[in-house]
């Protein structure tokens, strides 16, 4: 098999892997499942660009989602101290709205596919990395600077914002004593869609699934 | 070299470090003051855990569990591919080898958080988001350390990268990155004293609920682990091949060893670290740091 | 090849089982793990009530397999079916475990079977495409259970609430304590001691019921700087330091007069190890109400003069000065424990046969104990839920731990109060 036919092939399967695990993502019933396969699918991006030998492009895109994911994850599972999708939960919602937003971004990117211009013999590169950074510093060098320039902003306050009396307070204040009280702040409307009559139950929840608590 | 030499040549150094690296740990920690019982100490206990069942909680999510230690296994292996043992070569070659690498790491990050939430479980729950809120805090100094290497080479390949070494390691000219590099790389392979996610408070942490072969399975993936960050800092700090009398491959493997020595020994004899303090460690201490690391390195190579 | 390592042990550690149990620590061929999944030999020490009975059938039936149970040092039957007992020293129990270890692992003797039947807790009840058995995202309770009730954090975020019974056999707990807590993230929201009376005692009367005759205080200064290394071993081994924890116990096994300079080396180990700044200090301080008086080690962290040995003539003969420490913080509690232990072994020293403290009171390791008086523990469990709400997980076990709880001496205070 020539480098080209493989690379065919590679750019397939991994362009399948994508559609597949991004419709994986609206078929689990937990949101972590949902976050990691959302990753997988922009992963699989990442594989069809360092196979169609953009590695640089390809790397970096990796390296961000899965950093981004988990993030995504942990916002969500912060909310709701649900380990393994005890509970599980319905991950569609608002479907029409979801459904026309989707089509609707589909036809538009789909008919930028059809009437942008593609060079269809690309001029041939040595080194594609090198190649990007003459272009970022280079002909886009303003646009890529500002941004840089801010970048490196944000990262000076979030560390002015992380320090020990920061603009908002000391660092660790989010946890030190004292505790708020949880027992009479409960939302009553979730509460009353948690079945009462199994409120003891929660109590055992460690002691049943064998935590390794040594309970 | 074929595809199949760079996978035989790594799956040999990293079994053959984590193997290193669990009799260091053992003399390390004190538990045997005999060397022979240390060397005989992890064929034994991986003895004993292979004949275990396998077990199970109530209502894990089972595809990751199985899934998360042969994920970690994998990506130290990812991790391993771009840097040049013996010599310079095809898979040192790689353009942006480093990229790789640092995606890797960070894709570390999913493989023990899913491996702490699948069995359904508190205390391994509570390991996987210290391990996200550490990985969090100490991914962006890591990250820039490592490639802050990458500007007096003036490219992305591990194997430039070393050649570039020939005359003087980076270790002279980058000294405080190494030093950031030694500690966040003990940190995203959770090792003490950033064992965080498996600390003695949460019982074993996001191992808890392991036993048997899954867990003779991801101790060697994190030993594993151990071995690539090792063997990277060897190779973008230390020279990796380059040095006097030994072939090129002895004096990467030395290096390796030597790296994963320091981590071993300091991984039990430095107190455990707050979460809360090395979140703070994290973005107050570290990231400024590397940050001057960035720019001094920035400047001599001008 | 596999029974020939070390004995995977989950230890149940009942009363009278603290020193004992750290001379096991020790032993060669032994190693105490933190989880049952990861034992293969359940070891119950020193005596367990009727009431601890269920807890430990939970405990056994978590280890992965081949299983098997032994007692050491029970003076009467336990209500668990037990493998192999003794109520031999150290070396008699780790040859025990370890030939029980090696039997089961080769077959020479059966693997226990689980003693709980396994089952899920409450039935599977989900109904509609994703099990999740109700209406909205995650409404229902397929699984019995409600969902975590969700509630304000402190940042004005809602954050769902995860309820948790951990003990009363937690490795990094006291052992019989055993604490409700409802968990946001790893912050210990609300915190419940469960009281059930798990870890048997001596005598009803603990320490201060003897003859009335004084004791020597060699024996006692001993005896405190013998606690205070088990102590400190444990905080080592909380911390990670493994090294550190072996040598201090290695020191507590074997405690002479002549030794203040090794506990001395040892402290100076833990400031090299960094246990102050990287995990102790600013942990646990306790709040103001809190009456400290009588608390012995954790009072003079404090900073307060309170120590029943500087009133007994004898004591001051041999030059007794209370130390004291500053800040009442879980690193001023080590620093203190760590001077009172060279302190202690210097007085055992000088004391010669001389002897203090007659029947009633007594200055122990852990502060006063007087008849009819709630013990040091006893007072300090009724204040852990005021002090232990609202802290990191990770907080709150070093926080436990400065503390010094031992749960047999809450249960004789009990009594006596």
């Amino acid at each position: 098999m020539n480098p080209g036919a493989l690379s065919y092939v590679l750019v397939s399967v991994f362009g399948v892997g994508a559609v597949v695990s991004g419709w994986l993502v609206f078929r689990t019933d937990s949101m972590l499942r949902a976050a990691y396969w959302l990753m997988v699918s922009f992963v699989a991006v990442g594989a069809m660009l360092v196979v169609l030998d953009a590695q640089f492009l390809g790397l970096i895109l990796i390296l961000m989602m899965s950093g981004e994911m988990t993030i995504m994850a942990i916002f969500m599972i912060m909310f709701m101290m649900n380990p393994a999708g005890l509970n599980p939960m319905v991950m569609v919602h608002q479907n029409r709205t979801a459904i026309a937003a989707g089509v609707g971004s589909f036809l538009v990117l789909a008919w930028v596919g059809l009437v942008a211009e593609f060079p269809d013999r690309p001029a041939p590169i040595d080194d594609p990395t090198a190649e990007l950074g003459e272009e970022l510093l280079g002909r886009s060098m303003l646009v890529f600077e500002s941004a840089g320039v801010a970048l490196l902003a944000v990262m000076i306050g979030a560390i002015a914002l992380a320090a020990k009396r920061g603009r908002f307070g000391d660092a660790d204040a989010g946890s030190v004593e004292p505790a708020i009280d949880i027992e009479s702040s409960v939302d009553p409307a979730v509460e009353a869609v948690a079945d009462a009559d199994h409120a003891d139950d929660a109590d055992d929840h460690g002691a049943g699934h064998g935590m390794g608590h040594g309970t | 070299m074929t595809v199949l030499g760079v996978v035989v040549q790594v799956a040999a150094v990293l079994i053959g470090g984590a193997y290193l690296l669990a009799v260091a740990d053992r003399l390390a920690g004190g538990g045997s003051a005999n060397v022979l019982a240390a060397l005989a100490h992890p064929i034994e206990r991986a003895s004993f855990l292979l004949l275990q069942p396998v077990t199970t909680t109530e209502r894990p999510d089972l595809p990751a569990w199985i899934l998360a230690p042969s994920l970690l296994a994998g990506l130290a292996a990812v991790g391993a591919v771009p840097v040049p043992i013996g010599g310079p070569s095809a898979a040192g070659d790689i353009s942006a080898g480093l990229v790789l690498f640092g995606a890797a790491m960070l894709i570390v990050l999913v493989a023990v958080f899913i491996f702490g939430w699948a069995p359904n479980s508190a205390m391994p729950m509570i390991g996987g988001y210290r391990f996200a809120a550490m990985v969090l805090s100490i991914g962006i100094p890591f990250s820039l350390v490592v490639l802050t290497t990458a500007i007096p080479a003036e490219s992305l390949s591990v194997g430039v990268i070393v050649e570039s070494q020939s005359n003087l390691w980076y270790i002279v000219v980058q000294p405080l990155g190494f030093v950031i590099y030694l500690v966040t790389a003990a940190a995203i392979a959770f090792w003490g004293p950033f064992d965080l996610p498996e600390g003695a408070d949460l019982a074993g942490g996001i191992a808890a609920e392991a036993a048997g072969p899954r867990l003779a399975m991801w101790r060697l993936a994190q030993a594993a682990l151990m071995v690539t960050l090792s063997l990277m800092g060897a190779a973008v700090f230390l020279g990796g091949y380059h040095g006097p009398v030994l072939p090129g491959w002895g004096w990467t493997l030395l290096k390796t060893a030597l790296v994963l020595l320091v981590l071993a020994s300091t991984g039990r004899t430095i107190a455990r670290m707050r979460v809360q303090r090395l979140v703070w460690f994290g973005w107050v201490v570290l990231l400024p740091l590397a940050l001057v690391d960035v720019f001094v390195s920035g400047w001599i190579a001008l | 090849m596999a029974g020939a390592g070390e004995a995977p042990v989950f230890v149940v550690a009942g009363g009278g089982a603290r020193s004992a149990l750290h001379q096991l620590r020790l032993a060669e061929g032994i190693r105490i793990v933190a989880t049952p999944r990861h034992a293969a030999v359940l070891l119950i020490v020193g005596r367990v009530t009727e009431a601890a009975t269920e807890s430990i059938r939970h405990v056994h039936d978590q280890m992965a397999g081949p299983r098997v149970t032994v007692a050491w040092g029970h003076p009467e039957p336990t209500a668990v079916p037990v493998r192999a007992a003794t109520d031999g020293g150290v070396a008699e129990a780790t040859e025990l475990i370890r030939r029980q270890f090696h039997n089961v692992v080769n077959g020479v003797i059966a693997p226990e079977p689980v003693w709980l039947p396994d089952i899920d807790p409450v039935e599977w009840r989900g109904v509609g495409p994703y099990g999740h058995g109700g209406a909205g995202m995650t409404g229902g309770t397929p699984y019995g259970r409600p969902l975590a009730l969700r509630a304000p954090a402190r940042d004005g975020l809602e954050l769902d609430v995860l309820p948790l019974t951990v003990g009363p056999w937690f490795p990094a707990l006291p052992a019989g304590l055993a604490l409700r807590v409802s968990f946001q993230g790893d912050i210990a929201q609300v915190v419940e001691v469960v009281s059930a009376d798990l870890v048997g005692f001596e005598s009803p009367g603990g320490v201060v019921a003897r003859t009335g005759e004084p004791l020597l205080i060699r024996d006692l200064e001993l005896a405190r700087a013998r606690h205070h290394l088990e102590w400190m071993a444990d905080t080592f081994r909380l911390a990670g330091i493994d090294r550190l924890a072996l040598a201090a116990g290695r020191l507590a096994a074997s405690i002479d007069p002549g030794d203040s300079a090794l506990v001395d080396r040892l402290a100076t180990g833990a400031r090299r190890s960094l246990l102050g700044p990287m995990s102790l200090r600013g942990v646990g301080v306790l709040p103001s109400d809190i009456d400290l008086s009588g608390l012995g080690p954790i009072a003079r962290a404090a900073g307060r003069d309170d120590d029943l040995r500087a009133t007994e003539p004898a004591y001051r003969e041999i030059g007794f000065e209370p130390v004291t420490h500053h800040g009442g913080d879980a690193w001023a509690r080590f620093e203190q424990r760590a001077a009172e232990a060279v302190q202690a072994i210097e007085l055992a020293g000088r004391a010669g046969d001389r002897r203090a403290f007659g029947a009633g009171e007594i200055e122990g390791p852990d502060g006063r104990h007087r008849v009819g008086e709630p013990t040091p523990a006893t007072r300090l469990v009724t204040h852990l839920e005021q002090m232990l709400t609202g802290l990191e997980w990770g907080d709150l076990v070093t926080t436990v731990q400065s503390l010094d709880i031992d749960m047999e001496s809450v249960t004789v205070g009990r009594a006596a109060a």
